[in-house]
């Protein structure tokens, strides 16, 4: 009896643990997954501090060069439109938007082949981006107002290399950030596609292995007090 | 006249029972054991999971990875070679194994699919996750990570609700399978006293009694030869009424020399696990992107699971054939079959697969260890910018890799050695040894070759 209490405590004491502490999650921070690519021979890495989401957003560019050093004197500047919206754009100048990777997918920088990112930077660094950069900060909105590109000039971080910025999301989905920069006159553009999350993913998986796990041992229990209940 | 002194018992360290130590007794024996070990382990692994799932994003960030792929990871073959199995015994998900069984375990015997396919289910998961955190990201995104011990922990509470004992530890846990074959090669050998089980007739070890469990991996000391299903988590020690059971320390690689009843899943296994040392390492190499680049021209695809499929199954595929390979030049000289030879001569990779492992790793654990303070400060709110993660300087940590390589190639190259002469006799044991020796010179120089270049980071 007493072993029996003592195995009941602890699985209370676990499972409440268990549970606890993924839910005292909903209210912590996440830091934002990078994503990596490369033009006229910059590395460019965009991160966000938390997770893309509704509202408030801070971001970092980190910029280093082709031997791998931190670029310090950079002007840098981020425009950033829903995807639909930089689809209708690309149509009009002929630009390219690079790259499948996704702020909330699995895809890790190294994973990403780095070719295929040379070469669609590649395609960026022509020099009738400018203009199509250009074309973009001044677009008129077609929609509505919400859609209206974001324009925004970042200040240096706390590493070298580092830039920061805010952006406030008004729209979940798909949106495409076109980070631009100047180093001794030269600009290099790259373009991120970021989610935004409505509904976090984070907590549909936990929800989703919660459920499993406990259908599984709500099946395992009505198994056990059946064959209990034969062999009594 | 002439008295015979009694002849002194072994010392610890050469042979001798570890449960002599009243210490080391007292504490195996102690109902507190291992729960004082594992809860506080349970404990560590609920905050890994809640900083991988819900944590930073970027693993540079990310505690939980930082604990898991730069501490616990490179830690765990370390653990093997001296400690056997231990780490099984306080595993996380062993503990939620036997808490769940407690409450809801149907307690059914093991499915015979896994009894009689386990190493092989075993062996494809191993090569299945390797592949997945290539290809989806595991290691290097933390969200990746929090799902495999997710699913991970799903296996253990199916496992646990139905079956009895640990059969997902024993069938189906991939790091089961190496730790397996690394514990083969461990310092730690728990054995029953032959002449005091020839007696017994109540199996206690295996079958448990009030005071202790049975066997959690189906293991009986009486007739046991190998430390591959051994966790030490001392039931049998607790419920041996005749207080049979030893705990030796034995020089490393030493079972390899003997195995009576060599299985070619576990020796396929002991190659498979030196092309995935192979495969870690090329893919952490800084000209990995050039490797990728030719391989995406030769093939005509940038889809990244098609070029990395095709370099994971050459890396596994190169040491399989090697030994697949001298196998057959050595079936020439001592008349067994190519597949016998596999078998048997399989494990003496193992000494110089562990030595990889622990190498590969090793750049992890002292080029990026600090990443575990730092990120475990950020938790507090304390962020360190700029610092250099690293414990030692790379030159030191080549070194010891080196160093590593070296021992593991002793430990292959003499087990082969053995293992030809517990087969056979007169020439055939040089004629056998020889083309197995030149397969570890290859794979050792292979190793050396990987650890020259220079590697990039995990966080």
């Amino acid at each position: 009896m007493k072993k029996t209490w003592f195995h009941y405590t602890t699985l209370i004491f676990t499972v409440t643990i268990f549970l606890a502490v993924p839910l005292h999650g909903v209210f912590a921070d996440g830091e934002g997954e990078g994503i990596e690519k490369e033009a006229n021979g910059y590395h460019i890495r965009l991160v966000f501090v938390e997770s893309p989401k509704l509202g408030e957003n801070e971001f970092h560019v980190q910029i280093t060069d082709a031997m791998g050093m931190p670029v310090t004197k950079a002007d840098v500047g981020v425009i950033a439109m829903p995807e639909e919206k930089m689809s209708g754009h690309e149509e009009e100048t002929g630009s390219e938007t690079s790259g499948s990777d996704s702020m909330s997918g699995m895809d890790m920088p190294t994973e990403a082949p780095p070719a295929d990112d040379m070469n669609s930077m590649s395609g960026m660094d022509m020099g009738t981006e400018p203009e199509s950069n250009e074309a973009s900060s001044h677009d008129e909105p077609q929609e509505s107002h919400e859609e209206e590109p974001t324009q925004i000039v970042l200040d240096a971080g706390h590493e070298p290399g580092e830039y920061s910025g805010h952006i406030s999301f008004n729209r979940t989905g798909e949106w495409v950030f076109n980070v631009h920069f100047t180093v001794d006159g030269q600009l290099t553009e790259v373009e991120f596609p970021v989610t935004v999350a409505g509904l976090d993913a984070k907590y549909g998986i936990l929800a989703g292995f919660v459920g499993i796990n406990a259908s599984v041992m709500s099946v395992a229990a009505i198994m056990k007090r059946k064959k209990n209940s034969i062999q009594a | 006249m002439t008295t015979s002194l009694p002849t002194p018992p072994p010392s610890l360290l050469n042979g001798g029972n570890l449960l002599n130590n009243k210490w080391i007794d007292r504490f195996l024996r102690s109902r507190w054991y291992p729960g004082i070990i594992q809860w506080p382990t349970l404990l560590i692994f609920m905050v890994i999971m809640f900083e991988l799932i819900l944590g930073p994003e970027s693993a540079h960030d990310n505690f939980g990875t930082a604990l898991t792929w730069v501490l616990w990871w490179p830690l765990i073959p370390i653990i093997f070679l001296f400690l056997g199995r231990f780490w099984c015994a306080i595993c996380p998900f062993a503990k939620i194994n036997d808490l769940v069984q407690n409450f809801v375990g149907n307690n059914r015997p093991a499915p015979r699919f896994l009894k009689k396919y386990g190493i092989w289910i075993i062996d494809a998961l191993f090569i299945f996750i390797i592949w997945s955190d290539h290809v989806f990201g595991v290691v290097e995104n933390p969200l990746g990570s929090g799902v495999l011990m997710l699913t991970l922990t799903t296996g253990v509470i199916v496992s646990g609700a139905f079956y009895e004992r640990r059969t997902f530890c024993r069938y189906v846990c991939f790091l089961g399978g190496l730790s397996g074959n690394y514990a083969r090669n461990g310092m730690l050998s728990l054995r029953g006293t032959p002449e005091i089980c020839a007696t017994c007739t109540i199996a206690a070890c295996y079958k448990g009694t009030d005071q202790s469990m049975p066997c959690p991996l189906y293991e009986f000391p009486k007739t046991m030869t190998s430390s591959a299903n051994c966790v030490l988590c001392a039931e049998c020690i607790k419920g041996c009424p005749n207080n049979s059971i030893q705990l030796t320390v034995r020089p490393p690689t030493k079972e390899l020399w003997f195995i009576r009843k060599p299985k070619l899943e576990e020796a396929f296994l002991s190659a498979v696990i030196m092309g995935i040392v192979f495969v870690q390492n090329v893919t952490m190499l800084e000209v990995w992107g050039s490797m990728l680049k030719w391989l995406e021209n030769v093939t005509g695809t940038t889809n990244y699971a098609v070029t990395f499929s095709i370099t994971f199954a050459t890396a596994i595929f190169i040491p399989v054939a090697l030994l697949g390979l001298t196998s057959w030049i050595a079936s020439k000289f001592n008349k067994a079959t190519l597949v016998e030879n596999f078998a048997r001569f399989g494990y003496a990779i193992i000494a110089l697969d562990m030595a990889g492992h622990i190498a590969h790793n090793l750049f992890h654990l002292l080029a990026e260890g600090k990443s575990i303070l730092y990120t475990g400060m950020a938790l507090f709110g304390m962020e360190i910018h700029g610092a250099s993660p690293a414990i030692l300087g790379m030159q030191e940590i080549q070194w010891l890799q080196f160093g590593l390589i070296a021992l593991g190639f002793i430990g292959s190259l003499y087990t082969a050695y053995r293992i030809s002469k517990s087969n056979h006799s007169g020439e055939k044991v040089w004629g056998t040894f020889a083309p197995f020796a030149v397969l570890m010179v290859v794979l050792t120089i292979m190793n050396v070759v990987l650890f020259t270049l220079p590697m990039a980071m995990r966080m």
